[in-house]
């Protein structure tokens, strides 16, 4: 009998599970995703997101591709100290954003919708912590101004990261959250367990609903554009489970439920709009071809392995063959440090001659 | 031991803010020999005790300009326990400071304010930072003052530029906090933390002048921080 012609006829290898996958094997499959932009050649990338959003921070550095840092640590600072001030994990001090409505919130203060000092600061045996960012300083802040100035310095960095990036990279991490009931001001962990004071009456939890983290997401973006109208926005959804779930299901069937509500929105966001794309992290570490080998002994934390083989698809799939578009801002960076290096050796050649005219006196 | 007669009454050891503290000396009349070296060797942690509790310094050019000075003593090391060190050591601001603001980050909120592109650092990380850096400085204050009667002096306090007072300060802090005679000269200035006046900053805009050395030599006499010697 003569082969019928329909739409699956024609579908190249990596539309068949049997070819694309299963004969593929983990480490043969292709073309998982290729990126829906030329970006230019010096594309700036920013990241946040969840946890799991810090390794493609730590891939583009390492490959040397444009990440923005745009709340470095101080110059020369040592890595150890860089690495106990939460510096350089993301594009900005935010800490994780674990979900949309903490992506919302932050966009709505660096666009200034919202105060700087809205959001709760908690007192804590004399030190001062910030209830968007409760880790973000080991010991605290010495004082409320002080933290308030490290809130905007926050602030500032993320707008920054939105402004100057070509592609902002947001990874979805929960679903579930807490807020406070008055305010309605969402805290990336629950009050009470790394900082602050659980109070059952001002704090609600929240698991969001697909609705309302697509409506969150779309608000969020919005407001990114109006700051940058060309940004482009690259989801991913961490496949990191959940450590414990308030919702009173199952773990396991609450994280099934967060993970595949963010999956349906990133989904949904990138089909709807050309300036968003997906890329499946989710899928190669959790989907069934890495048969969850990529999960350490607790089932949750992901091993370098699987961190590596989403890069390498991450980066096949990227498109950076347009012209360069920046370049001169790199440079100025440059320059001022030179320029500083130049006053500190005049301050030196100051300081020898100070030391001999205190010889001939002598 | 015996105090040898024809000692000095101190030995200034330090970086280029000798200068004024020898001047300050001169005016006071207080015998004082000079060791000095750039600030830029302290802060590369150039200068140090050896095992032998003698002050060692790199490069031979360098370590002449401590035998010049030992010779100067009649001999032997320049550490003795019957010649008072007056040291201006730990602070070395102008290699410490700037850098710490390569990337805009500034400590107050008048500086935060002033430029858009700036970031705010906690007190927390100027803490670590700045100790991460002098350390070693502290553990050398430390260690001589268990072999000669020792007093440290911070530079001047006229702050160059941005950051410069909350190093100074959480220094100054550090270097009490080490139990050493210590003297602050914001405290000689009567104590509310203004900056320097430009009638005590010498040409070069970064070190204390005569009448600087003057003041801050005659405090520390006042104080019982330094002495003349009795003999």
């Amino acid at each position: 009998m003569a082969e019928r012609a329909n739409p699956y006829s024609d579908l190249p290898p990596e539309a068949y599970w049997r070819s694309a996958v299963a004969e593929a094997g983990l480490y043969g499959m292709n073309g998982l995703w290729a990126s829906r932009w030329v970006l230019p050649s010096d594309a700036r990338f920013a990241t946040f997101g969840s946890c799991f959003a810090q390794h493609i921070s730590r891939a583009l550095v390492a490959r040397q591709i444009g990440w923005i840092n745009a709340e470095p640590s101080p110059g020369r600072c040592p890595v150890e100290i860089a690495r106990k001030y939460n510096y350089g994990i993301f594009s900005a001090r935010t800490a994780n954003i674990y979900t949309a409505a903490q992506l919302l919130y932050l966009v709505q203060l660096a666009t200034g919708e919202i105060a700087a000092d809205a959001a709760e600061f908690w007192e804590e045996k004399g030190r001062v912590y910030d209830s968007l960012r409760p880790a973000i300083e080991p010991e605290g802040f010495a004082n409320r101004d002080e933290a308030l100035l490290s809130r905007r310095s926050m602030i500032r960095a993320f707008r920054r990261s939105i402004t100057e990036a070509d592609v902002f990279v947001f990874t979805l991490g929960l679903t579930e959250g807490w807020e406070n009931a008055a305010t309605g001001q969402p805290y990336p962990m629950c009050p009470g367990t790394v900082a602050g004071r659980f109070d059952a009456a001002a704090h609600v939890f929240r698991n969001y609903r697909v609705a309302e983290v697509s409506a969150d997401m779309g608000a969020a973006l919005d407001a990114m554009r109006r700051l940058n109208p060309g940004l482009k926005v690259l989801l991913t959804v961490s496949p990191v489970p959940l450590t414990a779930t308030a919702s009173g299901q199952h773990v396991l069937v609450a994280t099934t439920y967060s993970k595949s509500a963010l999956r349906a929105v990133a989904g949904e966001l990138a089909a709807a709009d050309p300036g968003v794309d997906y890329f499946p992290s989710y899928e190669i570490i959790s989907g069934a071809p890495a048969r969850a080998g990529f999960f350490a002994p607790n089932m949750r934390s992901v091993e370098a392995a699987g961190v590596e083989l989403v890069m390498k698809h991450f980066f096949a799939g990227l498109d950076r063959s347009g012209p360069a578009a920046h370049g001169r801002e790199a440079a100025t960076e440059v320059e001022r440090e030179e320029a500083t290096e130049a006053r500190m050796a005049a301050e030196d050649l100051a300081c020898e001659e100070s030391l001999l005219e205190g010889f001939n006196r002598g | 031991m015996a105090e040898r007669k024809g000692l000095p009454d101190l030995l200034i050891l330090g970086d280029s803010h000798t200068a004024a503290l020898k001047s300050g000396c001169d005016a006071h009349g207080l015998k004082a020999e000079v060791l000095g070296f750039s600030g830029n060797l302290w802060h590369a942690g150039y200068i140090a005790l050896n095992r032998a509790q003698d002050l060692r310094v790199r490069g031979a050019a360098m370590q002449a300009r401590i035998k010049t000075v030992e010779d100067s003593l009649g001999g032997g090391s320049v550490l003795r326990p019957d010649l008072p060190v007056l040291a201006s050591v730990g602070f070395h601001l102008g290699r410490l400071v700037p850098p710490f603001g390569f990337r805009n980050h500034v400590t107050e909120r008048e500086a935060f304010d002033a430029e858009e592109d700036r970031l705010f650092a906690s007190s927390a990380m100027v803490a670590d930072y700045a100790q991460h850096f002098r350390v070693a400085h502290l553990r050398f204050l430390r260690r001589l003052s268990r072999l000669v009667p020792l007093t440290v002096v911070a530079p001047p306090h006229f702050y160059t530029g941005q950051n410069y007072a909350a190093f100074y300060g959480f220094l100054a802090e550090a270097i009490r906090g080490t139990g050493v005679r210590f003297c602050d000269p914001r405290e000689a200035w009567g104590g509310d933390g203004a900056p320097l006046g430009a009638e005590f900053l010498s040409a070069d805009g970064v070190h204390g002048n005569e009448a600087y050395g003057e003041r801050i030599v005659g405090h520390m006499l006042e104080q019982g921080l330094i002495k003349r010697r009795a003999d």
